[in-house]
């Protein structure tokens, strides 16, 4: 029974993933295409406006813009399955190549985010968990519910204004230097700022929900005994009652994927950090579909991936979500 | 679960250092930082209006400080005005970035695919279609011949002129070229670092005319005005192009220069002929003047940084004819000539002639401040005259929404003939569909008359005629402010830079950077 | 809220008592007094926000200027007796503009939580009443829309479908923002249907709108409540950020978003006025929204911790 499920689950949950994104794919690109404004606005820029109407027509043939949507999705989905995801209208370059340089930029920062997040979320929530109701956790309470609340972009910019402009400490914006690529000091010196960007306005969330699991726990039967064994405190709770709550950590996590990847969005426009978010913005508002279509397929992609390894995971750490985890569909 | 994050971040490490192609940067004390505009491709036939076509490609004339076409690529040229036909002369000895030999093959490639390619935008091929041969007898020799006299054409032969070694048979619209570009010009493309977002050049070194003292160029596409101010700011960049609001913050601060470029680039509600409301009230374009304060906007909005405008060639060479500035700043005149007009004011204190009410709207790029700006405090200024400008901000014009006019940035800075293309009924780039038959007249004298004081002359007269019936409610022209750091040196004002101040490193070579 | 210590509690009438010595025994129990009847209301932000609310609905009123006028003579300066909150590089009052760009604000805020509830609690209910099937496609469905970030859905939406006014930036971001509330309500109705009065309610007839207006809807109003006010909140972040992407109302229509768009401008000018401001205003309203919404939600009833 445990043999023959796992190739089945991976197998369902697979078709799930291919499923998803298909589904995906047609809705975004079914909006992209019934927008107002034209995409040819991205690929000649203002001389557009100076072109006769034979000649738009051209180009609109030429970009396979004048067949009928249905048409134009089957081209662009055959294509797709070939690798050949057409052409950014507003770079004139295959979309892969404008996408690949940006995305190592966009990973290196969301995940750097998105691990010290929940490594602070959890410690965090631990610490909360032993000092509850005492003043510390109040304190902790308020202020992280309003680090919370404050909108991703101002504090972008109020950070800016101090480190950036007043004290001169931090660079302001892009991936590194000129020429420092390969230089990890550079590169760590220009994501402290969006990096602190991206921890206020998640840490709290993510804190919270840990905090709360954790308070439950410890009012499981369990604790007492360890208690009543000599377990020291805090030793229960990182040893005992975070194993247990793990599951749903992990979980979280997964369903953190697009919160975060929301957020790595506004700080990379912030900081000028040359990256897939900022990328996203830009080809949506120049209505650069093909880049637009791979951008949001490549979000979803790791949002499916995250919650497919989150189930795995949790599979491993816990035998019992395995049941659960393949009743229904 | 520590474990696996520290595997995903190492994952991600990986997968950044696989994008790092290194160029040796060690020593960048000879290396100019630009904060420049966000770019998609670098070619001089798709990009006639930004500054890297113009270091990395060069053409077979180039203009001089004071935007006078003089050789380049070519050693000389002739011109038979018989049979309207330039003969070039080319440079010897002349190598493209990767080491081919430049020669007339080269000329006539790029000029085919100017006069022929229809992919290319119209735009740029409608200065072109006065051309009806371009002949190459030898290898150092290339013969256009045109099919009437056109003024500006030398000016036009400033174009860049592509390798035909790399894009014969090439799609010039999508060509990887575009991303990697090989030219004759004074620096040397080396690196797109997409990831880093700038593009590096290096000097030419065997650069046929004076190589550059500068060594190394680093163009950072940052595109965001606000951000160019603070890298400057953060020494984050050497030199951008700043908005008259930001360049002031720069003005007394040790360690900076400003330079302020005479720009020949306008700001206007340029006001679409074919809309219902100007059908109807093309008469009344005209007396808006009377009700801007344009000097306010100029104070305001510029911070000083400009002039009042009242023609569209105002500050070309030939332009700027005082007797076309006829709308000073009156609003007991506007009241009087609204009237005249037949407006009267209806209850809303709006005018309204005909049941119509004095109503437009005005589309804004929304991420130009200045077009913002100026577009709102114009709007303000109107309203308390009693005629509502609407504005309307969009990312991109749209051209099919049915707006009544849009915030137009236009600049002639070399020939003024750049505004027959605007001007005339039937030109290429008058999407406005402004007419009238004086103006077509004078701008085609304008373009077939030669020597610059008979035709100063009919261009003067131009301004007038335009004056009386504009087609685009001038406010001001800008001038041009760079801001650098203190070890740069050499930028030279004399030359009027063109819209958005494009044409700041005319001189390149002659700058220096001492740090 | 019935709190059983403040309860008068009075020996039933129908008895009498007897007995030698008898005496009546009337508990003194002290009528709970003001401040402990405000106790656990939150006073300070309910305070906070209706100030806030009232400012802005009485803006002609309070403003001194003119929201839309350009002040010539008065460029980029500091709060002031005459520009309270100063004014920005084109001399436009910061003061009169918070106050008017904030009923956009919070219109947006509002109307965008409607529309979120209106759905969210709709599917919601559909999903946790209907049958496993047509549940479990329901929530795949939303999953499916869940894996795109909401801020990438948003900005499509907008991108496309250009934001012109309060109406059209209210549905584009509630009509994005309903996933976690269907979610919970889901939750919570397939908890309550299995009870024993939803089942008599159906035997007996009683067709699916009356069974959620009398049965699921009073049960998860206090969860649901909650959700919907941080809505609000996160709906009025949200019309300030895609501002500051350059995605919300157009800069000439006032909101609190369309003020701090214009941050980084302010940045390069140092004038911190026009960031700090506008960027204090919106976080103390989120605050206080939250808070209240946090008390609306049902006190977790948490056991003695064994720690």
């Amino acid at each position: 029974m445990r043999n023959e499920g796992l190739p089945r689950r991976i197998a369902a949950r697979v078709a799930m993933l291919v499923c998803a994104m298909l589904l995906l794919s047609v809705v975004v690109f079914v909006m992209a295409r019934l927008a107002p404004g034209d995409p040819l606005q991205a690929f000649y820029g203002d001389q557009l406006e100076l072109m006769t109407d034979a000649e738009l027509a051209a180009a609109r043939h030429r970009l396979g813009l004048d067949s009928n949507i249905f048409v134009q999705y089957a081209r662009w989905f055959g294509s797709a399955l070939h690798g050949d995801f057409g052409l950014s209208f507003k770079y004139k370059q295959p979309v892969p190549d404008v996408i690949r340089p940006l995305l190592g930029n966009t990973l290196l920062l969301g995940s750097i985010a998105y691990v010290l997040v929940f490594m602070l979320a959890t410690q965090l929530a631990v610490f909360c968990a032993l000092n509850e109701d005492r003043p510390v956790d109040r304190i902790i309470c308020r202020v992280g519910t309003a680090i919370y609340y404050i909108p991703g972009f101002w504090l972008g910019v109020v950070l800016v204004l101090v480190f950036s402009v007043n004290l001169g400490w931090l660079p302001s914006s892009g991936a590194y230097d000129v020429g420092r690529s390969g230089d990890i000091a550079d590169r760590a010196r220009h994501l402290v700022l969006p990096l602190a960007v991206m921890v206020a306005t998640h840490l709290w969330y993510y804190a919270y929900m840990i905090r709360n699991k954790l308070l439950d726990e410890i009012r499981r039967d369990y604790v007492l005994m360890a208690l009543s064994k000599g377990c020291g405190r805090a030793e229960i709770v990182v040893k005992h009652c975070l194993r247990n709550v793990a599951p749903t950590i992990v979980s979280i996590m997964a369903i953190s994927i697009p919160h975060v990847t929301g957020g790595t969005v506004i700080v990379e426009s912030v900081f000028n950090y040359p990256g897939i978010g900022n990328l996203a913005v830009e080809s949506a508002k120049y209505h650069d579909y093909n880049l637009l279509m791979v951008d949001v397929l490549l979000t979803g992609f790791a949002v499916f991936l995250g919650s497919f390894i989150a189930q795995t995971v949790n599979e491993m750490i816990d035998p019992r979500m395995r049941e659960t985890g393949t009743i229904k569909w | 679960m520590k474990r696996l994050l520290a595997v995903m971040l190492a994952m991600a490490l990986l997968l950044c250092a696989g994008a790092l192609a290194e160029a040796d940067l060690s020593d960048l004390s000879n290396t100019l930082v630009y904060a420049g505009e966000n770019e998609s491709t670098i070619n001089p036939l798709l990009n006639n209006h930004d500054e890297l076509p113009d270091l990395i490609f060069s053409g077979l004339m180039k203009y001089d400080a004071n935007g006078k076409p003089v050789a380049d690529l070519a050693e000389s040229y002739a011109y038979d005005a018989e049979t309207f036909t330039y003969t070039f002369k080319l440079r010897q000895g002349v190598k493209w970035h990767d080491g081919e030999a430049f020669d007339a093959e080269d000329v006539v490639f790029t000029y085919r695919e100017l006069t022929e390619d229809e992919d290319l935008s119209a735009s740029i091929r409608s200065n072109f279609k006065d051309i009806t041969s371009v002949e190459a007898p030898d290898a150092n020799t290339v013969v256009i011949t045109l099919g009437q006299y056109n003024a500006a054409m030398l000016g036009y032969f400033t174009i860049g002129i592509l390798p035909e070694h790399l894009l014969e048979g090439e799609d010039i619209n999508t060509t990887p070229f575009n991303q990697a570009p090989v030219g004759t010009g004074r620096f040397r493309f080396v690196e797109w670092d997409i990831a880093g977002g700038m593009i590096i050049l290096e000097r030419n070194e065997d650069y046929y005319d004076k190589v550059p003292n500068i060594e190394r160029v680093v163009y950072k596409t940052v595109a965001v005005e606000s951000t160019k101010a603070i890298m400057l700011q953060s020494g984050e960049a050497d030199l951008a192009w700043l908005n008259a609001n930001y360049a002031a913050q720069f003005e007394d601060r040790e360690g900076y220069k400003t330079w302020v470029f005479t720009t020949a680039d306008y700001r206007g509600a340029s006001m679409a002929m074919t809309s219902g409301f100007w059908k109807d009230n093309a008469d009344s374009i005209g007396v808006l003047n009377y009700a801007i304060d344009k000097d306010v906007i100029v104070q305001s909005v510029l911070h000083g940084e400009g002039c009042r405008a009242y023609s569209p060639i105002q500050l070309n060479p030939l332009g700027s004819n005082e007797a076309a500035d006829i709308y000073p700043y009156d609003p007991d005149r506007f009241a009087e000539a609204m009237a005249e007009l037949g407006w009267e004011k209806g209850d809303d204190g709006i005018y309204v002639r005909n049941g119509q009410r004095f109503h437009f709207t005005i589309q804004t790029r929304d991420y130009e401040e200045e077009r913002v700006d100026i577009a709102n405090v114009i709007s303000s200024m109107l309203l308390n005259a009693g005629v509502e400008m609407e504005v309307v901000l969009v990312t991109k014009f749209d051209w099919q929404a049915g707006y009544d006019g849009f915030l137009a940035g236009y600049a002639t800075q070399f020939d003024p003939d750049m505004a027959y293309a605007q001007f005339t009924t039937d030109g290429s780039s008058n999407t406005m569909k402004y007419s009238d038959p004086e103006v077509d007249a004078l701008l085609e004298e304008g373009r077939h008359t030669e020597g610059d004081e008979a035709r100063a002359e009919i261009y003067g007269r131009f301004e007038e005629a335009w004056a009386a019936h504009p087609g685009i409610l001038l406010a001001a022209y800008l001038n041009g402010n760079y801001v650098g750091v203190d070890a740069l040196s050499g930028l030279d004002t004399t030359r009027v830079l063109g819209h958005h101040a494009v044409g700041v490193m005319w001189n390149i070579e002659d700058w220096t950077l001492e740090r | 809220m019935v709190d059983v210590r403040n309860e008068v509690r009075k020996p039933d009438e129908r008895f009498t008592l007897v007995g030698a010595g008898c005496r009546r025994h009337v508990p003194h129990i002290a009528a709970p007094g003001r401040f402990e009847r405000l106790r656990g209301l939150p006073i300070a932000s309910g305070a906070v926000l209706m100030l806030i609310v009232l400012a802005c609905a009485l803006a002609p009123v309070l403003s001194n200027c003119d929201p839309k006028a350009f002040y010539y003579d008065a460029l980029n300066v500091p709060p002031n007796a005459e520009h309270y909150f100063g004014t920005d590089a084109l001399g436009r009052d910061l003061f009169s503009i918070m106050l008017y760009g904030g009923r956009a604000s919070l219109g947006i805020g509002v109307l965008a939580a409607a529309i979120m509830a209106a759905i969210g609690i709709i599917y919601g209910s559909v999903s946790g009443t209907a049958g496993d099937r047509i549940d479990s496609a329901m929530m795949r469905l939303a999953e499916l829309l869940g894996s795109i970030p909401s801020l990438l859905i948003v900005l499509i939406l907008t991108a496309i479908f250009p934001a012109k006014n309060v109406f059209s930036m209210s549905a584009v971001i509630g009509v994005t923002g309903w996933l976690g509330l269907a979610r919970l309500v889901r939750s919570e109705v397939r908890q309550i249907r299995n009870t024993e009065y939803v089942l008599y309610a159906r035997a007996t007839g009683g067709r699916f709108l009356y069974v959620m207006r009398r049965h699921l809807v009073p049960n998860f109003l206090s969860a649901v409540m909650f959700v919907v006010v941080s809505g609000v909140s996160s709906a009025i972040a949200m019309e300030s950020t895609l501002s500051f992407l350059g995605l919300g109302l157009p800069v000439n229509e006032l909101s609190w978003g369309s003020i701090l768009s214009l941050a980084n401008r302010a940045l390069i000018t140092n004038s911190w006025w026009l960031i700090v401001i506008p960027g204090l205003f919106l976080v103390v309203t989120l605050l206080c929204i939250t808070d209240i919404g946090n008390r609306l939600r049902k006190a977790t009833d948490r056991r003695c911790s064994f720690l």
